[in-house]
């Protein structure tokens, strides 16, 4: 039984879908890596953070079946041409297949973030991290209500990020899930080699 | 890092200069940062008691006899591995830190043979590579994997893993292994044995004694290329999927299956618990926000609304239609006497797309770890799975049992059944863990050890484990004062006297290493 087939209970399945169709198209910057977003249909979050990246010039996949066969046969084909940036906010697992799959490469996870919402109570828990200037996306995090998720994939384009030291930040506060939200997301951007 | 014990930080230089020399400047990494990619990744709390010193990438088996004699020379174990991702058993981390990891992924060769239904695989295949192999050459065989099929098909099939297919005992498709030894010798088992032997790949025996299995989950040799028999492409399968609503229904489930798959109309079957199915599908969260076990009430609510069984069993017929209408039938009437069994049954004819949920009974790869979710924060999950009698009070005894230890460690009981062998299972139960959450690191640790001392008390051994637990299920194997692990310590002697080639795997350490080995790993 895969669990993308397994539509039939709970509202697992999101209303949403991405703009898969966009056509394959490098950023903004011509010298830059292509952009990448990674699109769980499950989930209402993930497609709308892939449609952000997509409305920024940056390309959405949806995952079909599983990660793998994305890696497999649409992200490691191009790979092969040059560079690629990739984000997305998806559940856990699809950012470690990914990690594991480049882990002996020079590619990169440049930022991470946990957004937590086991538990009871309105309160949910993120954690960002990375190499980069972590303020522009804990603010629009903060501020985007619903639509946290395109607030995030707006701040995430990497043309907008700026390059910093290391750098963790906690937030708490309260943020509604979609209705679809498994309860624990990560959002990540990687830039693979 | 860890140095290899008795070298200083000069000596292990001249040593990476030395495989430098062999396989280059890029091959070999001792940084700490690339390093990391040969971490346990499941670990349970325990990363540091595993750390290699190094990676060595041999590109060939002239490389790979360099680097033996280089290590050998030194006194460098090393821990061979194929590709690394045996995750929940380790992955590609040492039991013995301060070994080099012999990382054999860069041996990709495949040689396929459609008339005769094998292939010649290196260690560095995966079970991704090999089916775009035969997909791209349009050769008519399908590969059996394993789930996620990212790792490697030498590699799985010489720790004995299994898949799905009638071909899903990964071992038993092994037809003739290559083998070098620690002094660099290179054999050939079975008919292979013969120069320009036309049927090393085809027939497993020999002229005397079989060696091959010296060489599965062993250290006493480097496996660097085998046959494994293909399966021909079949005219039709169907996918057949029952559910059973009650935890006491596996008692009937598995007295019904037993004699299917004796008489081979089942070639393979795998039953999950509502655990392994929802963890297949979604967050604990999304159904409930307590600490501890989920209780009956939640897990009942669960099965009802993602309208699944307390059982759940899979598997498929293949062959001509009419042959799997037939054992169709008899598998109905076999499982018709359960009450409020479900069947679902789809068909599929030669070149149809298989959906997604069937791949893996069609031997087509994925990589999906949703499992890993199921507890949020940094998922990560371990096994000790032992085998069971296929007789359905041994089986529910031992789940009652497991359950209830899973339970009370604050864990949800995740089960899973495979019959690759029509007279057992393998029962893998993940123990599923935030690796970041220390307490519930140290719970997985107690529950997988208290798994194994339990299976015991039932007579029960099992086939694998995590590189902590290996010499804890070895110590098992007792019969007559552990006779079968003194000869496995006198072949180790024999075969691999300097003790190079991965100390302690499966429990068995070398002579220099067999007292201190245990404590030298911490």
């Amino acid at each position: 039984m895969n669990r993308r087939e397994f539509v039939t209970f709970g509202a697992s399945c999101a209303a949403l879908v991405p703009q898969a169709s966009l056509a394959f198209s490098p950023s903004a910057k011509t010298n830059e890596p292509p952009l990448l977003a990674i699109s769980d249909r499950r989930y209402s979050d993930s497609v709308r953070f892939a449609n952000a990246i997509a409305r920024n010039g940056g390309e959405a996949i949806e995952i079909g079946s599983d990660i793998g066969t994305v890696w497999f046969g649409d992200i490691e084909p191009r790979l092969r041409h040059g560079g690629l940036r990739l984000a997305g906010v998806t559940l856990p697992s699809d950012l470690f297949v990914l990690e594991r799959l480049v882990d002996r490469s020079r590619s990169a996870t440049v930022y991470t973030g946990t957004h937590d919402w086991r538990g009871p109570g309105p309160c949910s828990r993120h954690r960002l991290t990375g190499a980069i200037s972590l303020g522009r996306p804990a603010s629009e995090l903060q501020s985007g209500g619903l639509d946290w998720a395109s607030a995030l994939g707006d701040a995430l384009i990497p043309e907008r990020l700026q390059a910093a030291s290391l750098e963790t930040r906690h937030l708490a506060f309260g943020l509604t899930p979609a209705s679809d939200n498994p309860k624990y997301l990560t959002s990540w951007l990687m830039a693979l080699a | 890092m860890r140095l290899p014990t008795g070298l200083d930080q000069a000596k292990f230089d001249t040593v990476c200069t030395a495989l430098r020399k062999i396989v280059g400047e890029n091959w070999v990494v001792t940084a700490e940062d690339r390093l990391s990619a040969y971490d346990d990744p499941y670990s349970p709390g325990l990363s540091s008691d595993f750390l290699p010193s190094g990676a060595i990438s041999p590109a060939n088996i002239d490389e790979l006899k360099s680097i033996l004699r280089t290590a050998t020379q030194y006194g460098v174990p090393v821990w061979s591995i194929s590709i690394g991702r045996n995750y929940a058993y380790g992955g590609a981390a040492p039991c013995l830190s301060g070994s080099m990891i012999l990382d054999l992924h860069r041996m990709q060769a495949i040689e396929a043979n459609e008339e005769l239904a094998y292939a010649f695989v290196e260690p560095g295949v995966t079970y991704v590579t090999l089916y775009k192999y035969l997909q791209d050459k349009q050769q008519k065989l399908w590969i059996d994997c394993t789930d996620p099929g990212w790792g490697s098909v030498l590699g799985n099939a010489l720790e004995r893993g299994v898949g799905y297919t009638p071909f899903g005992d990964h071992a038993a498709q092994l037809c003739g292994l290559e083998v070098m030894l620690a002094n660099g010798e290179v054999i050939r088992t079975g008919m292979g044995a013969m120069e320009a032997s036309r049927t090393w790949p085809l027939y497993k025996g020999a002229f005397g004694p079989s060696l091959d299995g010296l060489f599965l989950q062993s250290n006493f040799g480097v496996v660097t290329k085998a046959g494994i028999w293909l399966m021909p492409e079949p005219e039709s399968f169907s996918a057949v999927e029952l559910t059973f609503p009650r935890e006491d229904d596996i008692v009937g489930a598995v007295d019904a299956l037993r004699p299917l798959r004796l008489d081979g109309t089942v070639p393979t079957a795998t039953i999950a618990n509502w655990m392994r199915i929802a963890a297949a599908n979604t967050t604990r969260a999304e159904w409930y926000d307590g600490k501890g076990a989920m209780p009956r009430e939640a897990i009942e609510k669960l099965i009802g609304k993602m309208g699944i069984g307390h059982w759940n069993m899979r598997f498929g017929l293949y062959g001509r239609p009419k042959v799997v209408a037939e054992n169709l039938k008899a598998v109905q009437k076999a499982f018709a006497k359960i009450e409020r069994v479900d069947f679902s049954i789809t068909g599929y004819h030669k070149g149809e797309t298989v959906r997604p949920e069937h791949r893996s009974l069609a031997g087509i790869p994925s990589v999906e770890l949703m499992p890993l979710n199921w507890l949020g924060g940094a998922g990560a999950h371990i096994e000790c799975p032992p085998v069971v009698p296929m007789v359905g009070k041994d089986v529910f005894e031992l789940y009652r049992r497991r359950s209830e230890l899973f339970n009370t460690h604050g864990f949800d009981h995740y089960c899973g059944l495979t019959t690759t062998s029509p007279r057992s299972f393998i029962n893998t139960g993940s123990i599923i863990f935030d690796r970041n959450d220390f307490a519930q690191c140290k719970q997985a640790r107690e529950l997988g050890a208290a798994l194994i001392e339990d299976a015991k008390v039932m007579g029960l051994g099992g086939y694998r484990g995590h590189i902590s637990e290996m010499d804890l299920i070895a110590r098992q194997f007792a019969f007559n004062d552990h006779a079968s692990m003194r000869v496995n310590e006198q072949l180790k002697d024999c075969l691999d006297p300097e003790g190079i080639l991965s100390p302690g795997k499966q429990g068995i350490w070398p002579k220099r290493l067999r007292e201190s080995g245990k404590d030298e790993a911490k």
